[in-house]
């Protein structure tokens, strides 16, 4: 997995370089377009065409039943009936193509959530800090933070003994990439902080050595299995995305409107492509 | 043959048109009137061209 | 302690999780994170979902509103004596060869309903021809009622032919932009027949009636109920069957009517060719240039197969098979297209290469013109059964004629168009709780038609007859009209009731005869000086100097001062002694060739008909014996030629003769009162099933008796 994040990683930074100044709006337009080509030559390949249009077909039928036998009750009903047996069979076949569409799509939303999910600190602003121990409940840890110019500690340690954590507020003074350090008995771990005002790689987590973990944090190495510390995470500023002056700001804002972008780009494309929905 | 338009006829004559609709074979005096009044246009409008009537009975398969 | 970073961290998880639940299957979830493809499907089923509740609650609400209203419209609460009543057309279907073959037992259904309930040979119209006498069926009225006397009518203003049964009338006012014309009427179509059909007025009474091609229902009827329409329908083209020859060959013969030549221009290789397909015409330019698409074809001669490129869809193609239908999208302007269906064959692929295209059907999709009521029914009828043909005569019996297809492609043509059609019966079927149905299949008529030749010892054109395995096509098509029946027959209970009828029978076809030649060689007609008597739709007539002429397929009018734009003929006593003249010289003539009567008797029409719309009939109609018809000539007014000549075309059998020689049949599985019905009966036998008295403007009498069946 950490093989795998590291190339994947390097491949989205390297794509993604470009559109580091731009809004997240024209990022995620630019996006969508391989994306939503992607997804409609898959489904195309993978999924029954034939039968996906039989059952469309059949669906629209029974619409047409429902206005055409308006006076009669029981034949609305029937036909009611029969859209919901096929909008399931239609679900079932559109079911195959998303086994092989979401795999590379996931890894690749999870790439893209460290973008567009969170913004960097701004000068002046501050952000939870914490780290989690491996082992909760015991005493308070004897952890030391070693936190480079440009950033400061605004709050002492907090310990929350049932979690095993110790939480800071680190405030951001300049522009700039940081790394704080932790120093715990003889082991020693970091974790980045980025103070920056454009669309760049976030690491909201470093993550444990588990699988699911890293999957859902592919930005940081993650911390060794058998340490004290497990995870260290920055509760960086939520994402946001806008036009035109209208912001949202939600850390899944960027996937609704991803959503949205794709679906309008494979409808447009289904027919140039020839591709049954 | 789609939509229609309401027209003012004195009382009386549809009362005579809808008694002798049906003696005269019509299914209806709205039928009655309409034919009265298309055999009168047909006196007043012009027929149709020669090449428009030749293509559209063009593969009528009773033809030759 | 919840900050931002609390929610921002643990929603990615579920992010994670959802993949998983996905592969596990659960759609909806995941779906929010795949976008297109699956995403659009669920979006798309939530869209249907929501939009089915909308359209039934807005039913169900306006439910009693509609009920108030219908209560308050109709005019007598009907008390319908049976639940659903159900008639199958089969066009054409013959009583004599039923006889013999349910004699024979060869049609076990048709046999058990005549066992059950009855079966009568069915009278039918004078002149007995498809046009006039479903119109008959349709209103119970005899054609001085309905007004359709024939497929043909002539403009007594010009002497032109035209159809009969509908008026398409071209677009008139339009709004220009440039080159672009915005047309700003719809185009003026009118259907010509006339009084009332029953399925209008069983809606009138709040019976639904399920109508499915009729013929003459085009424009469709409005009334409450469902109509796809049928004959006179028009292709794309706006003509009654056009079909395309895409050929290499040179243009050294043209086809008398029905059919195109098109170039097929080689592309850089010896197999490969262009050609462009001209569809119907754009009323959005000016001088209304055809819509374009073209068209390429890559042959593969060893194989004899072709890949054919059009319109984005690539069709493969073996020599003689067939294609499925094809759809055709015209462009007329941005953003709006024509859309036609067209079958496909390639029918050589050697030194020449020609490749066949049927009529462009008029989409039933996306119709660009009226043929169904309500106008989304046709739509409805392609969701449920896939693309049909829509065309009225949609069996391309010229290019058979022409020698363009075969006899096999014409079978496989009929019998898909056969099938399409059951389909439709049982669709309807499926959905009607209560009311009628009808549907009408269209092949017994076209397989008597064209495959007459096979039957019949001697025939002119059974030269062409070269296909032994179709010697028994006729009655392959009956027996597998006793089939449609027996299907039908296993869905119906004992509160319906099923009539199993034809409107007029076949026989053959040997002789053709030339009226107009005869009129001309007796001094009725009389051609203009130097003028070729070969012209079409009698151009060379001296109309000064002619009393009769005759147009159209069945009959002969008088040129009549007063009526006709050049008549010479006094109306009164000297029409009426010139009829009577023409009717006892014709009545009885004799083909001095083969020494048989070709014709039984001439009618007057003034005797024959009842109704307002007599005046529009033929003054005569012509009562032709076995083996005669009006010649291919004479139909389309040539005036040259011999009065009798073989007919040598594949159209070997037909009915448009004394139509007491071609009865056709009726079937019913209850008794019927009448032993001699005529097809006029079943309008006001429909009417009284559902406890409605038939009107008094309808001339037939119920077949059944009114106490309950």
């Amino acid at each position: 997995m950490t093989a795998l994040n590291r190339i994947l990683g390097a491949l989205v930074d390297w794509l993604q370089r470009p559109l580091g100044g731009a809004p997240p709006i024209v990022g995620l337009v630019l996006w969508s377009i391989p994306v939503s080509v992607f997804a409609l030559w898959v489904f195309g390949k993978t999924s029954n065409q034939t039968r996906i249009a039989a059952v469309k077909n059949q669906i629209a039928a029974a619409l047409f039943e429902i206005r055409l036998f308006n006076d009669d009750l029981r034949a609305i009903v029937r036909a009611q009936w029969e859209i919901l047996g096929r909008v399931i069979h239609y679900q079932g076949l559109a079911l195959v193509p998303m086994v092989f569409i979401l795999p590379p799509l996931v890894l690749l939303m999870v790439q893209l959530h460290q973008y567009y999910g969170f913004r960097g600190l701004a000068p002046g602003e501050s952000a939870l800090l914490r780290v989690e121990l491996a082992e909760p409940g015991g005493e308070r840890p004897d952890l030391r933070i070693e936190v480079p110019e440009g950033l400061h500690l605004e709050t002492p340690a907090v310990w929350v003994p049932a979690l095993g954590e110790l939480d800071w507020r680190i405030a951001a003074d300049a522009a700039g990439d940081y790394q704080v350090g932790f120093v715990l008995g003889g082991e020693t771990a970091t974790k980045t902080v980025r103070v920056t005002d454009r669309v760049v790689r976030l690491s909201p987590e470093r993550p444990p050595r588990e699988l699911l973990a890293q999957l859902e944090w592919p930005s940081e190495p993650p911390l060794p299995a058998d340490g004290a510390i497990r995870r260290i995470t920055v509760g960086y500023p939520q994402g946001s995305v806008g036009l035109l002056g209208w912001a949202w700001e939600w850390s899944f804002a960027w996937m609704v409107v991803f959503f949205v972008l794709t679906m309008v780009i494979a409808v447009a494309l289904k027919k140039p492509m020839g591709v049954e929905l | 043959m789609f939509g229609s338009t309401k027209v003012k006829l004195d009382a009386n004559l549809v009362e005579r048109i809808r008694k002798l609709a049906e003696i005269a074979g019509y299914s209806s005096p709205e039928e009655f009137i309409t034919h009265a009044l298309e055999k009168e246009l047909a006196l007043l409008e012009d027929a149709e061209g020669e090449e428009e009537i030749k293509k559209r009975l063009q593969g009528l398969g009773y033809m030759s | 302690m919840t900050t931002p970073s609390d929610t921002a961290s643990s929603r990615p998880a579920r992010l994670v999780l959802a993949a998983a639940i996905l592969l596990a299957g659960a759609p909806t979830i995941a779906d929010a994170y795949i976008g297109p493809g699956a995403g659009f499907a669920v979006l798309g089923s939530f869209a249907v979902v929501f939009v089915t509740m909308l359209l039934a609650g807005v039913a169900v609400l306006a439910w009693p509103f509609r009920m108030v209203w219908r209560a308050l419209r109709r005019r007598r609460r009907a008390r319908p004596l049976v639940r659903r009543v159900v008639f199958i057309g089969f066009d054409g279907q013959d009583a004599a060869i039923t006889e013999r073959l349910m004699a024979e037992g060869k049609l076990p259904n048709l046999s058990r309903l005549a066992e059950r309930g009855s079966y009568r040979r069915l009278r039918t119209t004078f002149p007995s021809i498809t046009p006039v006498a479903w119109s008959s069926f349709s209103t119970g009225a005899n054609p001085g009622r309905h007004n359709i006397f024939d497929f043909l009518d002539r403009d007594p203003r010009t002497y032109l032919p035209r159809l009969s049964s509908a008026h398409i009338g071209p677009v008139t006012r339009f709004l220009k932009l440039g080159k672009l014309r915005i047309p700003l009427a719809r185009p003026d179509i009118r259907l010509l027949r006339r009084s009332k059909p029953w399925w209008t007025i069983l809606g009138e009474h709040n019976v639904w009636s399920t109508v499915i091609r009729v013929p003459i229902t085009f424009p469709p009827d409005r009334f409450h109920g469902a109509q796809l329409g049928a004959m006179c329908i028009p292709d794309l083209l706006g003509t009654q069957g056009t079909f395309m020859l895409f050929t290499t060959r040179p243009e050294s013969t043209t086809f008398e009517e029905g059919g195109v030549r098109v170039a097929l221009e080689h592309n850089g290789s010896a197999s490969s060719f262009t050609a462009t397909v001209k569809g119907p015409e754009n009323a959005f330019r000016e001088g209304n240039p055809p819509m374009e698409l073209p068209l390429e074809l890559e042959l593969d001669r060893a194989a004899g197969a072709a890949r054919v490129a059009i319109d984005g869809s690539v069709v493969d193609l073996r020599l003689g098979e067939l294609s499925g239908w094809v759809e055709l999208d015209f462009p007329a302007i941005a953003g709006m297209k024509v859309g036609g269906l067209t079958r496909m064959m390639l029918t050589e692929a050697g030194e020449h290469v020609s490749l066949y295209l049927s009529p462009i059907n008029i989409s039933p999709g996306k119709p660009a013109m009226p043929i169904s009521h309500p106008s989304y029914y046709s739509s409805y009828l392609e969701k449920r059964i896939g693309p049909f043909a829509t065309l009225g005569l949609a069996e391309d019996t010229w290019a058979l004629n022409e020698k363009v297809t075969d006899d096999a492609t014409f079978w496989t043509q009929t019998q898909d168009i056969d099938a399409e059609r059951e389909r439709m019966l049982h669709v309807g079927l499926d959905r009607l709780r209560s009311g009628a149905l009808v549907t009408v299949f269209d092949a017994t008529d076209r397989v008597n038609h064209m495959y007459w030749r096979y039957i019949e010892d001697g025939h002119p054109a059974a030269a062409g007859v070269d296909r032994p395995e179709y010697g028994d096509a006729i009655e392959r098509q009956y027996i597998h009209n006793d089939g449609i029946v027996g299907r039908v027959l296993e869905r119906l209970d004992e509160q319906d009731v099923l009539f199993v009828l034809s409107d007029h029978g076949c026989t053959s076809f040997r002789r053709g005869v030339n009226l107009n030649a005869w009129l001309l060689a007796n001094g009725y007609l009389a051609l203009r000086d130097g003028a070729d008597p070969a012209r079409p739709w009698l151009q060379s007539v001296d109309w000064s100097r002619t009393r009769a002429y005759a147009v159209g397929l069945v009959g002969i009018f008088l040129n009549l001062k007063g009526r006709e734009a050049e008549g010479i003929v006094e109306p009164g006593d000297e029409a009426a002694a010139l009829k009577s003249e023409l009717a006892a010289r014709l009545g009885g003539l004799v083909d001095d060739e083969t020494g048989t009567i070709a014709i039984n008797e001439a009618f007057d029409t003034d005797t024959l008909y009842r109704g307002p719309y007599k005046g529009n009939a033929p003054d005569l109609l012509i009562g032709y014996n076995h083996g005669y018809r009006i010649s291919w000539g004479c139909a389309s007014g040539v005036v040259a030629g011999r009065v009798f000549e073989d007919n040598v075309k594949a159209w070997s059998g037909d009915h448009i003769v004394d139509p007491r020689l071609v009865p056709g049949v009726l079937f019913c599985d209850r008794a019927v009162s009448s032993d001699d019905p005529h097809i006029t009966d079943l309008a006001p036998t429909v009417l009284t099933l559902f406890g409605i008295r038939p009107p008094g403007h309808m001339d037939g009498r119920p077949l059944i008796e009114k106490e309950r069946p």
